[in-house]
């Protein structure tokens, strides 16, 4: 990138919301995904919708890249800068703007903390339930952008059930706001529905309408351990076959269990096979009759044994340690890759077990755990990048376990995004025709390619 | 050519911080919102993920050691709560240390940094300097100098710091030497022989937490004994990249007290407690000291987590009084004790104990950082604050030094009256009777 545009981006925004030196290029060119990184030109930080708007024109005039950035949680590598690109941060629009009780919704700014956002709604009795297990950092903005999931998806749905509204900035620099607080709404093509879940290819958001719900009354926090996976695994299809959806079925196996009490120090057993994490919430009595019958349904299901969190406190204790999965599980090798594979719930069993045969057939130590309930999963393949040989493996490793996903009904992202990281299976997922579309959607909305290029797919 | 600076001993001489530890940060940003530099600037070159990813450019000779870089490190306060907050299990502490002593180097090389070397080099090396330092404060503090000296801002012609730090510096007591044995006559509980560490800060400026340490412990019936002309244990200069400075006192240290035979080494200054405890990893290297080192460090108990541990006698006088607690970093994210002070705190007859809210939260003292990086501080310091006041105590315990020299501070700043106290202190005021506790 030239000096003279260098310089204008430096107008726009100001000195003080510039930054180019190598120290900073160093430490945005990486997100949450492994393995991948890049450095960008620059990283603006702009502070009204008018800067982003004029920062787009010029990199259609100047043929640069905008890659916005929340807090660089992506899994998927839809921060990560791109050749020549500027990363636009997004973090310091962390304002809620308005919480409207009457009619149960709130604007945010795109920066705001998703659990910054969870207590102050809750404060007022409120609910806001996309809760990913990076809540206490990830942002609005990138949650939207990814559609992102949680650990109560399963009773309550992903970020998309309750985007209600968005305000944004075009890649041509246009403005506008799509959406409102109105419940009901058909007029015209639902844009803001497909913005939700680009992965920060079609517009960037400057404000969020999102809806709330109040907030349930009472919870119990279940704890089942089990010698077998699959038994785990049974149970959850169970519960649901007895009607009952809890707001919570999360799942861990042996390795998963051992990293997070390795952090977590909170008395999980290490010799058991894998865990359920299970929340039922709701109106008091309704809590108490779930409970009991989903530890009845845990136990049929020989769990070795069903602990009921005392309290408040000791449920978010198990909750936290859930959330540190992930990252826990870097204990055991320095890279971690982390799959995303979704089925739907009935073949949750057989996805668990072909996890296991493919660990098994490609000599690969693997930690499996996720949102069992959501049928989504996140085997984790324990690797080391220097590793050579052994990436080699863990590629064939995820080559056939996206083909065997496929083959169960599943999708290869249930909520982390194609980005970088998924990009060469898309088409293995998504017919011809409607993968045209997309490219035809993105050209259309962007034709110079200059936002977020090169993710989810080329063009 | 890239510039490789292939410090190889760099990343395995101070516990172990090597190549293996900053391949291990995943950059999930866990990290992120447990760190206070972050969340003042939100920007990612001030985060633990942010720097572990310019000390592995500067491990990879992809990046000099820059202004920036420097900056950088220097802008982390070693709270260390992003240790607590890694699931990864990445030392992010030791790897800092060991940037900084690489940066230490690379400025003395330079000739840099002067108002921080002097601090670490002059002040701390030499007790006998400390201590005259102390005691022209106190001199100064009782002829009314200080004020003359504040008001006139005589000091804020040389520099703002230096004006601020008039103000940082804390009333000094008179001064009382410390037995050499105690508690030897008990026949109460234990022979257990312990050691006390009088440290450097404490002993000029808390000498009487000094005593109230020396005076539970010979109340709970060990034998006590405190090695004569104590100097800093070296964290200081450890905890900045100093390391040859932190070796050299860490021996010193080791001697004192090996020479006693002592059962237990007792402190009670999180910082240098979670210093001491990785002795051994310090002086791995150093054939004459590892088994001393090892010797030592298996020993060392911060003086809350030993009474907790050991037992304690609960005082009959009973005081109605409302404590919070502030974890200093080095007790809390350093060592991993956390429940103990406040176990000692409620077990006070007439105690109402009230939580903090993000006690946790770094004050800002952060070893010399109040001097360092004034403002920030100060930033970190009215967080602190707006907390404290919430809980209406009278007092704010804290284990640290430098979180009470700082919380002092913070009444003066902030108009606030709430008392500091060490746990130790105020358990030995229940023991003692009261004293308008
Ligand atoms: C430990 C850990 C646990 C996680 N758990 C979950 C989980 O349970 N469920 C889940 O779904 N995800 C999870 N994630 C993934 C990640 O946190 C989410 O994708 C999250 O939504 C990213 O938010 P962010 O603010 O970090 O966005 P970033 O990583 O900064 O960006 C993500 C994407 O959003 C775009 N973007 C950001 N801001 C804007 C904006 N204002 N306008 C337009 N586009 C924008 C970016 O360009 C990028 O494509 C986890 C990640 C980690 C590290």
């Amino acid at each position: 990138m030239n000096t003279n545009t260098l310089n204008h981006l430096r107008e726009i925004v100001g000195k003080n919301n510039f930054l180019d030196s190598d120290e900073d290029k160093l430490v945005y060119s990486y997100d949450g995904t492994p393995m991948l990184s890049h450095k960008p030109e620059a990283i603006v930080l702009p502070e009204t919708p008018e800067q982003i708007s004029k920062i787009m024109k010029l990199a259609n005039a100047e043929n640069f890249s905008v890659v916005p950035r929340g807090s660089g949680t992506s899994l998927s590598g839809g921060a990560i800068a791109t050749e020549n690109s500027i990363i636009l941060l997004m973090n310091k629009w962390n304002k809620i703007i308005e919480i409207d009780e009457e009619n149960l919704v709130a604007w945010v700014q795109p920066g705001v903390k998703t659990h910054d956002f969870h207590n102050a709604v809750e404060e007022k009795g409120l609910f806001y339930p996309p809760d990913p297990g990076s809540q206490k950092i990830c942002t609005i903005g990138g949650n939207v952008a990814e559609n992102a999931g949680g650990l109560r998806g399963l009773k309550y749905g992903v970020t998309r059930d309750y985007v209600m509204g968005i305000e944004m900035v075009l890649p041509n620099g246009d403005i506008f706001i799509n959406g409102g607080k109105n419940v009901k709404d058909v007029a015209g093509y639902n844009l803001r529905d497909l913005v939700v879940g680009s992965e920060g290819t079609l517009g960037i958001f400057t404000k969020i309408l999102l809806k709330l719900i109040p907030k349930p009354k009472a919870s119990k926090t279940i704890l089942a351990y089990f010698d077998s996976m699959s038994d785990a695994a049974k149970s959850v299809s169970d519960i649901i076959a007895n009607h009952i959806i809890p707001c919570t079925m999360e799942f861990l196996d042996s390795t998963t269990i051992k990293c997070v009490e390795d952090f977590a120090k909170i008395g999980l057993p290490l010799d058991i096979g894998a865990l359920l994490l299970l929340e039922t919430d709701g109106h008091p009595q309704q809590v108490i009759d779930e409970a009991e019958i989903m530890t009845r349904i845990l136990k049929q299901n020989n769990a070795t044994e069903v602990k009921i969190a005392q309290n408040e406190a000791e449920a978010d204790k198990l909750k936290t340690a859930r959330r540190a999965a992930f990252s826990a599980l870097a204990r055991v090798k320095p890279t971690t890759i982390l799959e995303d594979a979704t089925v739907p719930r009935s073949n949750l069993v057989a996805l668990i077990e072909k996890v296991n045969e493919l660990a098994k057939k490609y000599n690969l130590l693997v930690g499996n755990f996720g949102h069992a309930g959501d049928g989504n999963m996140h085997p984790t393949v324990l690797t080391d990048e220097r590793d050579k040989e052994e990436i080699e493996r863990v590629e064939k490793f995820f080559d056939e376990l996206y083909d065997e996903t496929i083959k169960l009904g599943g999708t290869i992202t249930g909520e982390h995004g194609i980005g970088l990281a998924k990009k060469k299976y898309l088409s293995k997922l998504i017919e011809s025709p409607a993968l045209k579309m997309m490219q035809q959607i993105k050209r259309t909305i962007d034709p110079n390619n200059i936002l977020n290029p090169d993710k989810i797919f080329s063009l | 050519m890239k510039n490789k600076t292939n410090d190889a001993k760099l990343f395995t001489k101070i516990p172990v911080p090597d190549y293996e530890q900053i391949l291990s940060c995943m950059h999930c940003g866990m990290c992120l919102p447990t760190c206070p530099t972050y969340e003042m600037t939100g920007l990612e070159i001030n985060s633990p993920r942010g720097r572990i990813r310019l000390i592995k450019a500067v491990a990879d000779g992809d990046l000099p050691i820059t202004e920036n870089y420097i900056e950088s490190l220097d802008f982390c306060l070693d709270c260390q709560a992003c240790v607590s907050a890694c699931p990864a299990g990445v030392e992010y502490g030791k790897l800092v240390e060991a940037a900084h002593n690489q940066i230490s180097i690379h400025q003395k090389e330079n000739g840099k940094n002067v108002l921080k070397t002097f601090i670490l080099n002059t002040l701390f090396e030499k007790q006998s300097r400390l201590k005259l330092m102390g005691r022209l404060i106190k001199f100064y503090q009782k002829t009314g100098l200080e004020f003359i000296v504040q008001k006139s801002r005589i000091l804020k012609l040389f520099s703002k710091k230096l004006h601020e730090l008039t103000f940082l510096s804390p009333k000094v007591g008179v001064y009382k030497k410390y037995p050499v044995k105690s508690g030897l006559l008990s026949t109460v509980q234990s022979s257990k022989k312990v050691g006390v560490v009088t440290g450097c800060i404490q002993d000029v400026f808390f000498n009487d937490v000094n005593h109230d340490t020396i005076d539970v412990l010979v109340y709970n019936g060990y034998e006590v004994v405190v090695p004569q002309n104590q100097q800093c244990c070296g964290s200081v200069a450890g905890h900045n990249g100093e390391l040859a400075s932190a070796e050299n006192q860490a021996k010193k240290t080791i001697d004192q007290f090996y020479n006693e035979k002592v059962d237990f080494i007792i402190i009670n200054s999180a910082g240098c407690g979670s210093f001491m405890k990785a002795y051994d990893a310090l002086l791995a290297d150093d054939t004459a000291y590892t088994e001393k080192a090892k010797w030592f460090a298996k020993r060392v108990k911060d003086i809350s987590e030993f009474l907790v541990d050991k037992g304690f006698k609960i005082p009959d006088l009973k005081q109605e009084i409302t404590v919070t607690y502030h974890e200093p970093c080095h007790l809390v994210h350093g060592q991993k004790i956390s429940s103990q002070p406040r176990e000692i705190i409620k077990a006070l007859p007439g105690v109402t104990f009230v939580e903090l809210e993000e006690s946790d939260w770094c004050c800002g003292s952060a070893g010399i950082y109040n001097i360092t990086h004034y403002e920030d501080s100060m930033i970190l310091l009215e967080r602190k604050f707006n907390k404290l006041k919430q809980t209406k105590a009278d007092y704010v315990v804290s284990g640290n030094p430098g979180c009470m020299i700082q919380l002092t501070y913070g009444n003066h700043k902030f108009s606030s009256k709430i008392k500091v106290l060490h746990p130790v202190s105020l358990l030995n005021k229940f023991y003692k009777g009261g004293e308008n506790a």
